[in-house]
């Protein structure tokens, strides 16, 4: 519920964002990339001194991108602060990032009121994007490191009831058959094969810094998603072993 | 006759420090009495409060054993089948929460990122 309401959160900030400027978003070059928004404006030198109206729409454009990231860093923040599965130390580390980009955004945002030209407001924006990286690194910096210590906190959990299984089979005059030692043992490894694959991957992930190279990052991301979904199978064919177990004793 | 005055408004005012008290607990009573582990009794200004063990979470594993202590089976095995229980349930959110997040983790990131 908690995370339906998140992503809610998250999406009608973007929405609401987006949907403020319209049209005017969809006719600005170069809004999806740094590269073609740097370009737009080196290929036609003259339109970086059009009219005050060129000029206050495309203030009004990059000041509705700001807001929509900040919108996303506010959810982000609730999210790091009612976590039941990160730690001090990593709210801490989450929260100073996020804090940071809030306060750097707000006076991106300061800068492009204060525009005198078109140009200055798209160097802005280039900035906005790169310097930051809500999107495309921050938000999946908190979802990852949250769904590592959620992981991180199931193999623990798990290891309960590995024990609370292991001596109800023990008590058992029979001592268990072998199918649910095999069970008992599956369920072991299984979790030690999650907590491997979790491993360092959220001091990987909080290492991740922002800047142009789009792809550098999504590639910097990559093992921790894929670490993630590792330990989840581990954990849940752990979980399935768990179940068994317990229907049997 | 200032006398009388001054003793009247001792009175009254010990008469209504009584009843805010009892205001008081009466609220405090009523509020803790509707989470369903802690009963509350209110008499004047005294408080008399009966807790029961609360239910769920790490409590369960110190259920006592079966309902029939009788029947040979040992009085752990109950405890522990139940913590068990508890604990895939626990298991069952940490990893709902964890899908969760890995699926707005590798959205497609929007406006450039």
């Amino acid at each position: 519920m908690k995370a339906a309401l998140r992503i809610g959160a998250v999406a009608t900030g973007a929405a609401l964002a987006l949907g403020a400027v319209g049209s005017a978003y969809a006719a600005t070059p170069g809004a999806n990339s740094t590269a073609s928004a740097t370009s737009a404006g080196k290929g036609k030198p003259g339109s970086a001194h059009v009219g005050p109206t060129g000029l206050a729409a495309a203030q009004k454009l990059a000041t509705a991108r700001i807001k929509g990231r900040l919108d996303t860093l506010h959810a982000l923040s609730l999210a790091v602060e009612g976590s039941k599965f990160l730690t001090s130390g990593e709210k801490g580390t989450l929260g100073k990032q996020i804090s940071s980009d809030v306060s750097g955004l707000t006076a991106l945002d300061s800068k492009v009121a204060a525009a005198k030209t078109v140009q200055d407001v798209r160097a802005d924006e280039v900035a906005m994007v790169d310097d930051f990286r809500v999107y495309l690194l921050m938000v999946p910096q908190v979802r990852l490191t949250e769904a590592l210590a959620a992981e991180s906190d199931a193999a623990v959990t798990l290891q309960k009831a590995y024990l609370a299984l292991s001596n109800l089979l023990t008590k058992q005059s029979s001592i268990g058959t072998a199918e649910q030692k095999s069970d008992l043992a599956g369920l072991q490894s299984e979790v030690i094969a999650a907590q491997a694959a979790i491993g360092n991957e959220v001091a990987t992930v909080l290492a991740i810094q922002p800047g142009p190279n789009a792809s550098a990052i999504h590639s910097a991301l990559a093992p921790a998603a894929s670490a993630v979904k590792t330990a989840h199978a581990d954990l849940l064919k752990a979980r399935d072993d768990a179940e068994a177990l317990r229907g049997a004793l | 006759m200032k006398k009388i005055s001054y003793g009247t408004a001792a009175v009254a005012g010990a008469l209504l420090c009584a009843f805010a008290l009892a205001g008081c607990q009466g609220k405090s009573g009523s509020t803790s009495g509707g989470t369903g582990s802690t009963a509350v009794t209110v008499s004047g200004a005294a408080v008399a409060v009966t807790s029961s063990a609360p239910s769920g979470g790490a409590s369960q594993s110190t259920a006592t054993g079966g309902s029939n202590p009788g029947d040979g089976v040992p009085s752990a095995t109950p405890t522990g089948a139940t913590a068990v229980d508890s604990e895939l349930d626990t298991v069952d959110q940490q990893l709902g929460a964890a899908g969760t997040d890995l699926a707005q983790a590798t959205a497609s990131p929007s406006d450039g990122g």
